[in-house]
């Protein structure tokens, strides 16, 4: 079963492009200390504004910083805060859609109606609200905002699953035999739905990404002088006469990488569930 | 068709209470709401800011009092004063609101009309080049930043060309313009904003067209009509097309949350005057009124967009309305 997997993953060019892409990312967040060619926090105002040159392969900032090496930090910000957005929502969301789908009743009703309401609200402005009434924004809090405002989707998602596996023989069987609720929950029923999850939970670090970056691009973000793809391109913004290179490059990170999630996410549901073409 | 719009219209019932809900646990959290532990730590709300909160959420009465009262204030669109400018908060919105319905209509109909060409095309060169390069633009339509989008759009057309205006609605000499001179300066200042959002807005649904105009062409009634010797042309754009634009309806309701949403960023990147904008303004000025009316009328646009999307759903597909 799992050689005709990876068989079928193989095969696909661009999900392996994605997912090698993904594996090296990881490795430059994980070793950017070494490799980083100047201070990403160190000040030149001598060398404001330069253009891309052998010594600042990006250029360097307002503040005279390079930009090449504020953006190799940034891959760890970008990544960390997807992963664990993406981690905190697909929690959520495959919890509530378990327990929506198995128990049925009123706790689906309450449960659903809730996500309707929540679908309601478009993200950014829920993100925005929430924003607003706490304290300037922590790497914490923006992980923690992200995840509780995208998890809906997946829990209307994985209860329909439960809702098809519920009347298979295998559910009756289980429950035939005096199993235990969560023994059926989470050694019966959610491997049965963990394809949707898997390809939900890769697609959702790349969204993540994209909000953060969005959301530190609009400065309620990450907070200079940490930098992230996003704040740097509101420099890109506000120098948009002078200095072109502090536009393109951040934002082809931001665009590579989330393309590569998506990518990623996209092969795997092929590989997964070959039904949906 | 009558029972099933007062089904919809009924069960959206519970979806208004529940955002009017959720908009008000919002607001009790606010600093100065009664639950608001962090308020005394919180150096960016003013004891005053705290005592207007007080006043026009009666946060000094009993829960169940103060969210009797917000539901009754919703229902008569009266979000209060703005606490920057003391303005009625609903004047502001019927300034932006237009706006961003001019935008974003004008935008999902450009979509449309390219949309439909080059879904139906990649559906009936189904694998060919067209199809993967469509693919390829659609991955990347997923995964780019729509700001940035708009950075460069307005590096190369505003800086370096000099063709078009940058950011705001009109120019500041509008009024000493003729008629069609203002249509026409409107119209330039619509042009990138226009561009960019209909761009990023092309790659979802072109997918969706192509996926729908897919599961069409494979139905025997297709096949029908083909054998009995319909020009390929005719079965295409006549009999296939029609049926695969429903599914296109659907999208239009759902994609709108979307829509507003960008609306945050790529406002405040263009400097355009609509409700995106005014909810970011309103969030770095902490201006609560207008913060709760723009994610209230958000949410509410999304519900009325959702049951439009249904409704002539229902109308255009009878198997929808009789199940």
């Amino acid at each position: 079963m799992l050689s005709l997997y990876w068989k079928r993953f193989r095969s696909n060019p661009l999900t392996l492009a994605g997912c090698a892409l993904i594996v090296v990312l990881i490795l430059l967040s994980l070793f950017s200390s070494h490799l980083i060619p100047h201070d990403p926090y160190h000040q030149d105002l001598l060398n404001r504004l330069k253009s891309p040159s052998l010594d600042h392969l990006f250029g360097t900032d307002e503040l005279g910083r390079d930009v090449f090496s504020r953006m190799f930090v940034g891959i760890r910000v970008s990544l960390s805060i997807g992963f664990i957005a993406a981690f905190i929502s697909i929690l959520i969301g495959t919890l509530v859609g378990l327990a929506a789908g198995y128990w049925r009743g009123w706790l689906d009703s309450v449960l659903m109606r809730f996500v309707d309401v929540m679908l309601c609200f478009p993200t950014l402005f829920l993100i925005l609200t929430l924003l607003a009434v706490l304290e300037k924004p922590s790497m914490v809090m923006i992980m923690g905002i992200i995840g509780l405002t995208s998890w809906p989707g997946l829990a209307r998602l994985i209860r329909g699953e439960v809702l098809s596996m519920r009347e298979r023989d295998f559910m009756l069987v289980a429950k035939g035999l005096g199993l235990s609720t969560p023994r059926i929950l989470f050694v019966h029923l959610l491997p049965n739905v963990i394809s949707p999850v898997l390809v939900a939970a890769t697609l959702t670090v790349g969204s993540a990404i994209l909000t953060e970056s969005g959301l530190s691009f609009l400065g309620l973000g990450v907070q200079p002088p940490e930098p992230s793809w996003g704040n740097i391109l509101t420099s890109g913004k506000d120098f948009i006469h002078v200095a072109w290179w502090l536009s393109l490059f951040p934002g082809l990170a931001i665009l590579v990488t989330v393309l590569s999630f998506n990518l990623l996410g996209e092969g795997l549901r092929d590989v997964l569930d070959p039904r949906i073409k | 068709m009558l029972t099933y719009v007062s089904k919809r219209l009924l069960a959206a019932i519970p979806i208004l209470l529940g955002i009017s809900f959720l908009t008000y646990m919002v607001m009790a959290l606010a600093p100065g709401g009664p639950t608001a532990f962090m308020s005394d730590l919180n150096p960016k709300v003013s004891p005053e800011v705290r005592e207007k909160m007080v006043k026009l959420y009666n946060l000094d009465k009993p829960i169940h009092v103060q969210y009797v009262k917000w539901v009754g204030r919703l229902v008569r669109f009266d979000f209060g004063n703005s606490f920057k400018d003391n303005q009625p908060v609903i004047k502001k919105i019927r300034e932006r609101l237009p706006k961003t319905v001019l935008l974003s209509g004008l935008s999902l109909l450009l979509v449309f009309f390219l949309a439909i060409p080059i879904g139906v095309l990649s559906a009936v060169k189904h694998n060919s080049w067209v199809d993967r390069i469509l693919t390829v633009f659609v991955f990347v339509g997923f995964s780019i930043p729509t700001y940035w989008v708009a950075l460069l759009f307005m590096i190369v057309f505003g800086i370096y060309l000099g063709w078009l205006p940058m950011t705001g609605f009109r120019s500041i000499l509008a009024d000493e313009m003729t008629w069609g001179g203002q249509l026409m300066d409107v119209a330039k200042h619509l042009a990138l904003p226009l561009l960019v959002t209909a761009l990023t807005g092309l790659a979802g649904l072109s997918r969706y067209m192509r996926n729908g105009m897919l599961d069409v062409i494979r139905q025997d009634y297709i096949r029908t009509a083909r054998a009995k010797g319909l020009p390929e042309h005719r079965v295409i754009l006549i009999h296939a097309l029609k049926n695969s634009l429903i599914p296109l309806v659907t999208i239009l309701g759902l994609s709108l949350p979307d829509l507003i949403s960008a609306g945050v960023i790529f406002e405040t990147v263009f400097s355009y005057p609509g409700l995106g904008r005014l909810a970011y303004e309103a969030v770095m000025a902490r201006d609560f009124p207008v913060i709760m009316a723009t994610v209230t009328i958000g949410a509410f646009l999304t519900l009325a967009g959702n049951l439009i999307a249904d409704i002539s759903y229902a109308y255009a597909d009878p198997r929808i309305r009789h199940r």
